[in-house]
């Protein structure tokens, strides 16, 4: 990968829910077509780390650029306009409306183009081309989940975040799931993802980030973490 | 068959005024999750305002602008100084529920002292009685149900066909995603009740027309109805809940021939009580309504 | 002026006993009940057509009777307690939240309209009067003495009521009431009657709101709707909400604060001539501002709900009032256990814990089992045949069948929408069957409500942690063991000590030692809210092991879990085999299920396809083509 400027770039975020901060001097970044991923133990405030890049919670400390412009403290509602999709995990998909309603609500800032975006992520996801007039209260877990993402991608981000795609699906689903986001990383896109499934996250990741109490602790590519003993004891475990 | 029809008559009346109320209360409760208690009081400030035009400009239809456009500024006011605090806040539909009972105390108590307790009424000549069909209406009366249908249209296409709409349906299915596809959810929110505002003002106006009189306490009363035929026709669902309010503004009507008018409201919640306890999701949708389910 | 204090404090002491009442309904059982006020009205009604004698026409109102005060009191407070009960029965069946306010809201108002529209029940809008110095003439008082014999009086019932409340605060009845405030699905889960229990709560609510009506009564010695306006509401509610719900020393202060408000808050106002409504209306104004002020501000009150904290064994230091939970691995600390060291690794790398004294008190534990042994082969403890279950036109669960054999781990895997979830709800009662049967032990369970069924000894968890939030860790705990004689709220009123009312010693200390194995003690006295997930599930794991099921289904228990509370929530499963629970895990985690799980039941599409141990279903096609896809596990 040859670019110059990381797509996202994260330096000394802190952030909390009021209290002591959840993060702490958090730095990172993530490039254009790869995969970045954040692992480390229940409670080291990875969910929260996505929150405050999406801009759903207001950092204390810390700034936050995209393409190398800076975004800090900006609402979620406009760095959308900025590049970054953020997919959270519980309750990511509109229920009451249909899939292509929920694709046309993902596209809300977009100025045109929704049409053919659409298409383009039917060519993605073809499942979703098939009931695309079924509400989406209707679909299965993994369907919702394939839904969840291509909305996130309707904006056509520079970055796409994703908190825990996989969790709930079944292994059949979870392996469809990381071809898609493998896909979606070819197109280009900077994927910015958590997931319990260590093992298979640090498989697909070009870089990862281990977070522990909130703070950087270590950092290398997939697979050389895979490969580190303390890493596997302690966070990929026996049972993954 | 020809009591029926004049009923039914008095019946489309009420529930012209119903229906723009309960639907101005819908939308207050689908942007912000939050059941509006002060939502009378919306009512009685447009009543008192386009009592003030009325009086400063003789023009009933000057009147009738001045009420909307006070409901809307009160509704925003509402909205920017306790609604929105609380649900940015993440407070929860009980505490925001609680707080808006203290907003309508005191608002009421406000009007109090601006126009005391006593009734007021209006001066505007109403017309009078004439044949339209099988019933019999004032032009008064006449006016009310063409500029109730005239604002329900404009509604349906707000709310159905502008991007203001869409937005308005995606926060009140999941705010927070909403927010993330880049929807300004308090800005929309503004918006709405800003727009509730507007169309419960001037259901307040004409509710104090057909009325004859009103004073601060009149707003409340009616939301009372008010509430029955939106949760009939289903929170959060503007059109189901014009449907509702067409419905119980009939039955009321009819009822009223039955019980004394001072029971309406009695009965009005009787309705509402039963509504609930068969169908709290409205009476057009078949949920079950198990503690759990 | 002390005319005015007497009066005073006489008011305070009535509105003390209809702000403890309301405090039952709203602070502890947790519903904003609107129609609390009505059943004070009723009270003061009741009182006054008991004691008044007969109508003087054109006055008219019911009964008419001339009854000793005393005994129109109590006849007051049953007919409040009656009327709760018709309210109850209708309101509390279904309804929660706001609809349960707006209904009760409607009740009131019907109440209320009656009282002013219907002549022949209070006479309308007059009123009843004429409850002159009740008691006073049998003792011969003049008018002065009299005021201070009542202010005695009134005081000394709400004392009498204090003391009531108190007991009722530090009993199982009132721990087991607030649990339903905090979480009605756990609650129902480990056995509580919701219904039953919030009803009992509503009607003695509503019971004190009738006893505080017919002093009220006597203090004015009369009543109308007019005294029965929406302001006396607002004060009472916001005297429970400023003071602190749950608290009953903060409901007494929020009334206190309250009445203070109400008489002084305008006092230096000069009065404007020619407008009269000027003052009470800014003094309502006033109070409705408190009233959303406190809700924006500090909606737990001025003393808020306390929590209930344990005395541990010295060298034991609570980490003080409300403080965030250690987090990390802190918690995870091992102990050594002296009977079953089953442990297959030990831990490396944890910070170390800063201990804060005795590493914890001895466990006793019964000795372990030995896991082979298991139940004679072809027992099952669950039997399920031809479960159907649909929601609108979709089958979520299709002529589901399979047994879970009695004393081992059974799996329940599959893919979403395979209606695992479902079925767990249909067996453990939170969703009906529509067709179908359900065999716990030989005993048939569909139909059932949750509650029965868990008393039989059949425990779920939940996809997310249910712990209670607002109470504390030990008493989530305790809480597990439904206990019925305790619970009874005459029990709770003549227990004494804190400890001994919502608990006994043994229990405590089989709490405690729970807690104590899994890491928890430390954390017992917070707030099961403050807890992080993964403590949180083992919260959740410690009361399982506090009710000691004979069956308990775990639903996706390793859902956000982390490789090291893994092995806690492994050893925890062993644990309940060896103790005699048999266990069913619904999870998508399959190395997990294939290193607990005996027994293995695979649905897709409302039904089982395959059933058998792990490694068959590895082999099987059509597990494999509905769920597995391609196994890249080693």
């Amino acid at each position: 990968m040859s670019n110059e400027v990381a797509a996202l770039s994260i330096q000394g975020l802190t952030a909390g829910y009021g209290g002591p901060p959840i993060i702490d001097q958090v730095t990172l970044t993530a490039r254009r077509g790869a995969i970045t991923a954040i692992v480390g133990p229940n409670g080291a405030g990875k969910s929260t780390l996505l929150k405050a890049v999406a801009g759903l919670i207001r950092p204390t400390a810390g700034r936050v650029f995209v393409e190398g412009k800076e975004v800090t403290n900006q609402p979620v509602e406009t760095l959308v306009r900025r590049g970054i999709a953020y997919v959270p995990q519980v309750e990511n998909i509109f229920p009451d409306l249909t899939i292509r309603e929920n694709l046309d609500m993902g596209g809300y800032v977009r100025k045109s183009g929704v049409r053919e975006r659409i298409e383009q992520l039917f060519l993605l996801f073809p499942d979703l081309r098939v009931s695309a007039y079924r509400r989406a209260s209707t679909l299965s877990g993994g369907q919702r989940t394939m839904l969840a993402l291509a909305r996130g991608l309707m904006v056509d981000p520079a970055v796409l975040i994703l908190d825990e795609p996989s969790s709930g699906l079944s292994p059949r689903f979870q392996g469809l799931i990381w071809e898609r986001i493998e896909q979606i990383r070819s197109t280009n896109v900077a994927v910015l993802i958590v997931e319990q499934n260590t093992r298979e996250t640090l498989r697909h990741a070009q870089w990862a980030y281990v977070l522990v109490l909130g703070q950087n602790r270590l950092e290398g590519s997939g697979q050389d973490l895979l490969e580190n003993d303390e890493v596997v004891d302690l966070y990929v475990g026996r049972l993954s | 068959m020809h009591e029926v029809l004049l009923t039914l008559g008095f019946g489309l009346v009420t529930a012209a005024i119903l229906s723009l109320s309960a639907v101005a209360f819908t939308l207050e409760y689908a942007v912000t999750n939050v059941a509006n208690l002060s939502h009378g009081e919306i009512l009685t400030i447009g009543a008192y305002a386009a009592y003030l035009v009325h009086r400063l400009t003789g023009s009933a239809l000057l009147a009738a602008l001045g009420a909307a456009v006070a409901g809307g500024i009160v509704a925003l006011a509402m909205h920017t100084a306790v609604i929105d605090p609380f649900v940015r806040r993440g407070f929860g539909t009980m505490p925001t529920f609680i707080a808006t009972l203290g907003m309508s105390f005191v608002i009421q108590n406000v009007l109090v002292i601006i126009f005391g307790a006593a009734n007021v009424a209006y001066t505007i000549p109403q017309g009078a009685p004439h044949q339209v069909g099988p019933f019999l209406w004032t032009s008064a009366e006449e006016e009310i149900i063409i500029s109730a249908l005239g604002i329900t249209a404009v509604l349906y296409v707000i709310i159905t066909h502008t991007k203001f709409g869409k937005a308005l349906r995606a926060v009140f299915q999941n705010r927070d995603l909403a927010r993330v596809t880049g929807i300004n959810a308090r800005l929309v929110g503004a918006a709405t009740w800003f727009l509730a505002g507007l169309v419960a003002g001037y259901a307040g106006f004409i509710l104090a027309e057909s009325v004859g009189t009103f004073n601060p306490y009149f707003g409340f009363s009616f939301f009372l109805i008010t509430l029955t035929a939106a949760v009939a026709g289903g929170l959060g669902k503007p059109f189901s809940t014009m449907a509702g309010a067409l419905i119980v503004g009939i039955v009321l009507e009819f009822a009223g021939g039955y019980i004394s008018a001072s029971y309406e409201i009695a009965f009005a919640f009787a309705i509402l009580a039963a509504i609930i306890l068969v169908r709290p999701r409205g009476l057009f949708t078949n949920a079950r309504r198990t503690v759990f389910e | 002026m002390i005319q005015y204090l007497v009066s005073i404090l006489t008011e305070g002491a009535i509105f003390g006993i209809m702000a403890l009442g309301l405090n039952v309904i709203w602070g502890w059982s947790g519903d904003f009940d609107l129609a609390y006020y009505g059943y004070v009205a009723l009270g003061a009604y009741m009182t006054l057509v008991l004691t008044i004698g007969q109508a003087t026409p054109p006055a008219q109102y019911i009964l008419g009777l001339q009854l000793p005060y005393l005994v129109a009191l109590l006849c007051a407070v049953a007919s409040s307690a009656l009327m709760g009960l018709i309210v109850g029965l209708i309101a509390l069946q279904h309804l929660r939240g706001i609809y349960f306010s707006i209904v009760t809201l409607g009740a009131v108002y019907v109440l209320y309209v009656m009282a002013g529209q219907y002549v022949p029940l209070f006479d309308g809008y007059n009123g009843l009067s004429g409850l002159f110095n009740p008691m006073g003439d049998a003792l011969g008082l003049d008018y002065q003495s009299y005021q201070y014999f009542f202010l005695g009086f009134c005081a000394f019932i709400f004392i009498l009521v204090f003391i009531f409340m108190a007991q009722v605060s530090g009993s199982r009845f009132g721990l087991a009431l607030r649990s339903l405030r905090e979480d009605e699905r756990a609650a129902a889960a480990f056995g509580r009657d919701i219904y039953r229990l919030k009803l009992k709560a509503y009607v003695l609510g509503a019971a004190f709101g009738g006893l505080a009506g017919g002093l009220f009564a006597a203090y004015l010695s009369a009543f109308n709707p007019s005294a029965w306006s929406p302001i006396e509401a607002i004060v009472l509610y916001s005297a429970v909400l400023v003071g602190g719900r749950g608290n009953i020393k903060g409901v007494v202060l929020g009334v206190a604060v309250m009445i203070v408000l109400v008489q002084e808050s305008t006092r230096f106002l000069p009065g404007v001539p020619g407008y009269p409504n000027i003052v009470p209306a800014l003094r309502e104004i006033v109070i409705g501002a408190v009233l959303v002020l406190f809700l924006r501000f500090r909606p737990r009150g001025l003393l808020p709900e306390r929590r209930y904290i344990d005395r541990l064994p010295k060298g034991y230091v609570d980490p003080g009032v409300d403080t965030p939970p250690p987090r990390g691995f802190g918690i995870f600390e091992r102990r050594s256990r002296p009977a079953r060291d089953r442990d297959r690794r030990s831990p490396r790398a944890f910070p170390p814990l800063p201990a804060p004294g005795a590493a914890g008190a001895p466990v006793h534990r019964p000795p372990a089992q030995d896991r082979s042994v298991v139940s004679t082969p072809g027992q099952a403890v669950l039997v399920v045949e031809g479960l159907h279950k649909r929601f609108g036109g979709v089958a979520a669960v299709n002529g589901c069948s399979f047994r879970a054999p009695k004393g081992q781990v059974t799996g329940l895997i599959g893919p979403n929408g395979a209606g695992k979830s479902t079925a767990v709800d249909l067996i453990s009662g939170f969703k009906l069957p529509d067709a179908g049967t359900i065999f716990f032990e030989g005993v048939a369970i569909q139909g059932l409500p949750p509650h029965r069924i868990s008393r039989l000894g059949l425990i779920r968890t939940f996809q997310t942690p249910r712990e209670w939030p607002g109470l504390t860790v030990l008493e989530n705990v305790l809480l597990a063991r439904w206990d019925p004689e305790r619970e009874a709220l005459w029990r709770g009123l003549i227990e004494h000590g804190r400890a001994q009312h919502f608990t006994s010693e043994s229990e405590l200390n089989g709490a405690r030692e729970i807690l104590a194995e899994l890491g928890l003690d430390k954390l017992s006295n917070e707030r099961a809210g403050n807890l992080s997930g993964g403590q949180k599930r083992l919260v959740e794991f410690a009361r399982i092991r506090m009710a000691e099921p004979r069956l308990v289904i775990l639903d996706e228990p390793m859902g956000g879990v982390n490789p090291v509370l893994g092995e806690r929530i492994v050893a925890a499963i062993e644990g309940f085999i060896a103790s005699g629970t048999s266990v069913i895990i619904v999870e998508h985690n399959l190395p997990f299920i294939e290193r607990v799980a005996q027994h293995v039941i695979v649905m897709s599409q409302g039904s089982v396809i395959a059933a058998g141990p792990f490694e068959s279903l590895r082999s099987n096609q059509s597990v494999i083509d509905a769920y597995l896809g391609e196994v890249s596990h080693e």
